[in-house]
């Protein structure tokens, strides 16, 4: 968590998001218990609450009272897949508009990297 | 409410053991020894007679035994304040502290002390073997142990918690100049005041309830019947607890 | 409300060391009171627990004097406190005794997360030895935590565990007041924080509040205390 870039509790939010697109968490899973999660992450118990409650806000989890907090069975996770690689996309873009460089420089940026990681696999 | 507060008590008197059983053992081995030099003294150093041996001077082991226990006196506040470091805080905020604590704190040296002063008059008297009998010697020296404690040594306690809690609330600091010489002044003027000052005055001044009349046992003659002023000791000591809890309440840490 | 302070004045001879301080604490909050050292975190403390009478002001814990309310308030000084000879089973024992709302299972349990070894303080590590002192504290069922520099001069490990049993004691219904200068570490706790500077009460901000600005806690405490570690203008 880096208390530097903005609230904790959105960016826990989004770590959860993307476990659930991972699939560390499936459609139906438990979430931790909140002081579990805090001590896990060194936060604020309350600010896991409020992440738990933003995560229900967005339609991802929701708490049923007395047995905790789910993932929702009807969530979408490929769209949260996607909601995520558009974010990962948005600051690429960022940096690649910050370089003044253009589209076709940003995907010959991202075939060069995956060659790389494919090298670096297979070798 | 009781049952709580005499659990609390053993946690107090169990930290005050472990702050002063140097003390403790100091004294049991004064109480050991002295009289020795009482038995011994005029054997040594004796009147220069051959015939009739010189006899053992239990009074002289006594009295030695009784200034030593005074003097310890300081060997016990320092043993008891030098180190604490920041307990008495962590303490502070326990709900028995203020009664209990206190309590414990008196019991704790007033105890150890009687039961010096007890020792010592049994192990003098076996010495000297001034033996009659199991029952008439064990009651004279407990009779004599606790009334000559409770005529010095436990005023003297409760006077030693109205002390600590005066340097706390008027911020003496315990190592310093000032501490040290109201302490010691303290405990000579004390001492005088119990052991001299009050028995001069008691047949004159004090009520007839204050004074307390020595017991002999059945069949025992004794001319003239001493009058101390027992009650008029543990009246005190029972001031300077209730003005020591007073001021506890004062205190800052 | 769990503690108030309101225009607290507190004076060491001629030295003030809080200079009318106002101060809410509520239930279920892990308050940072941060500020360099002398600004008066310990005496805030001290004045909240009760130890020291304020000049001026008033301070209230639950409503009464923080000296009526002894059961309810949990304090760890910020120098050691428990002596050479202590074990941990002679701390539980003693503290049983001592504070009736010391739980013992709660403490062991403590003393189990906060790894602290069997033996007597004197042959424990520094490290050791707080955490043993902070497992003792955190065992008290109190409404008002007060730890004073849990974290001051320790190893990260030992850090590490201590601020993941405070969260471990953490309940709704109780308040944590965390002094410390150790500000990046520890700042993902803290509700709220209170930055004290100079005796004086410089800033009480909501912790995600000022994230939402874009700026850590730590940041926030370098603007207002500067490089020299004084309060700035």
């Amino acid at each position: 968590m880096d208390p530097s870039s903005g609230p904790i509790y959105l960016q826990l939010a989004r770590e959860i998001t993307r476990w659930i697109a991972r699939g560390d968490l499936n459609p139906g899973d438990k979430l931790p218990p909140v002081r579990e999660l805090a001590r896990r992450f060194r936060v604020n118990p309350n600010t896991v609450v409020q992440v738990y409650r933003e995560l229900e806000r967005r339609e991802v989890a929701c708490t049923q009272r007395g047995r905790g907090t789910f993932v929702r069975e009807d969530v979408d996770v490929d769209a949260l897949r996607r909601a995520l690689l558009k974010n990962a996309a948005s600051s690429f873009w960022e940096e690649i508009r910050a370089l003044g460089l253009s589209l076709e420089d940003a995907v010959a940026a991202l075939e060069e990297v995956s060659c790389d990681r494919q090298l670096d696999r297979g070798g | 409410m009781s049952i709580w507060r005499c659990s609390a008590m053993r946690g107090f008197l169990w930290l005050e053991w472990r702050w002063i059983w140097p003390w403790l053992c100091f004294l049991a081995a004064a109480a050991f020894l002295l009289p020795f030099i009482g038995y011994v003294w005029p054997l040594i150093f004796g009147t220069g007679r051959v015939f009739p041996p010189p006899r053992p001077d239990p009074e002289l082991g006594q009295a030695v035994g009784s200034i030593l226990g005074i003097a310890s006196l300081v060997f016990y506040f320092l043993l008891r304040n030098w180190r604490r470091g920041k307990l008495p805080e962590v303490l502070f905020l326990s709900p028995y502290h203020d009664l209990a604590g206190l309590v414990a704190q008196f019991i704790a040296p007033a105890a150890v002390w009687t039961s010096y002063i007890v020792t010592l008059a049994v192990w003098n008297a076996l010495l000297a073997r001034l033996w009659l009998s199991i029952p008439y010697n064990l009651f004279l020296s407990l009779q004599s142990g606790l009334y000559f404690g409770s005529f010095s040594f436990i005023p003297l306690s409760g006077w030693l918690v109205l002390f600590e809690r005066f340097v706390w609330r008027f911020r003496l600091h315990r190592r310093s100049v000032p501490a040290m010489v109201a302490f010691l002044a303290g405990s000579a003027s004390m001492s005088w005041l119990l052991v001299g000052g009050i028995s001069r005055i008691a047949g004159e001044l004090l009520p007839e309830w204050m004074i307390w009349q020595t017991r002999w046992p059945e069949g025992v003659q004794v001319s003239g019947v001493p009058q101390e002023p027992l009650w008029a000791m543990l009246f005190l000591t029972v001031v300077f607890l209730g003005w020591a809890w007073a001021i506890g309440r004062e205190v800052e840490l | 409300m769990i503690a108030s302070l309101t225009g607290v004045v507190k004076r060491y001879g001629a030295v003030e060391a809080l200079r009318g301080v106002d101060l809410e604490l509520r239930k279920g909050e892990i308050v940072g009171l941060l500020g360099p050292n002398g600004s008066g975190k310990t005496t805030l403390l001290k004045v909240l627990a009760g130890l020291l009478l304020p000049d001026h002001g008033r301070v209230t814990v639950l409503g009464d004097s923080p000296r009526r309310r002894k059961g309810s308030i949990a304090y760890l000084p910020e120098l050691p406190f428990l002596t050479a000879w202590m074990t941990p089973i002679g701390v539980e024992k003693f503290f049983r005794h001592v504070f009736p709302s010391f739980q013992a299972e709660r403490f062991w349990e403590l003393v189990r997360l906060l790894d602290v070894p069997p033996y007597p303080v004197r042959r424990l590590s520094k490290g050791e030895r707080a955490r043993l002192e902070l497992a003792s504290i955190l065992a008290i069922t109190a409404d008002l935590y007060l730890l004073d520099e849990p974290l001051g001069g320790l190893d990260p490990v030992s850090r590490d565990r201590i601020l993941r049993s405070v969260i471990a004691a953490w309940r709704q219904e109780v308040c944590f007041v965390i002094a410390t200068h150790l500000v990046a570490e520890a700042e993902c706790l803290f509700d709220r924080v209170v930055l004290l500077g100079d005796g004086r009460v410089v800033l009480d901000a909501v912790a995600e509040e000022l994230r939402k600005r874009g700026k850590g806690v730590r940041d926030v405490y370098l603007e207002v205390f500067g490089d020299a570690g004084l309060p700035v203008a």
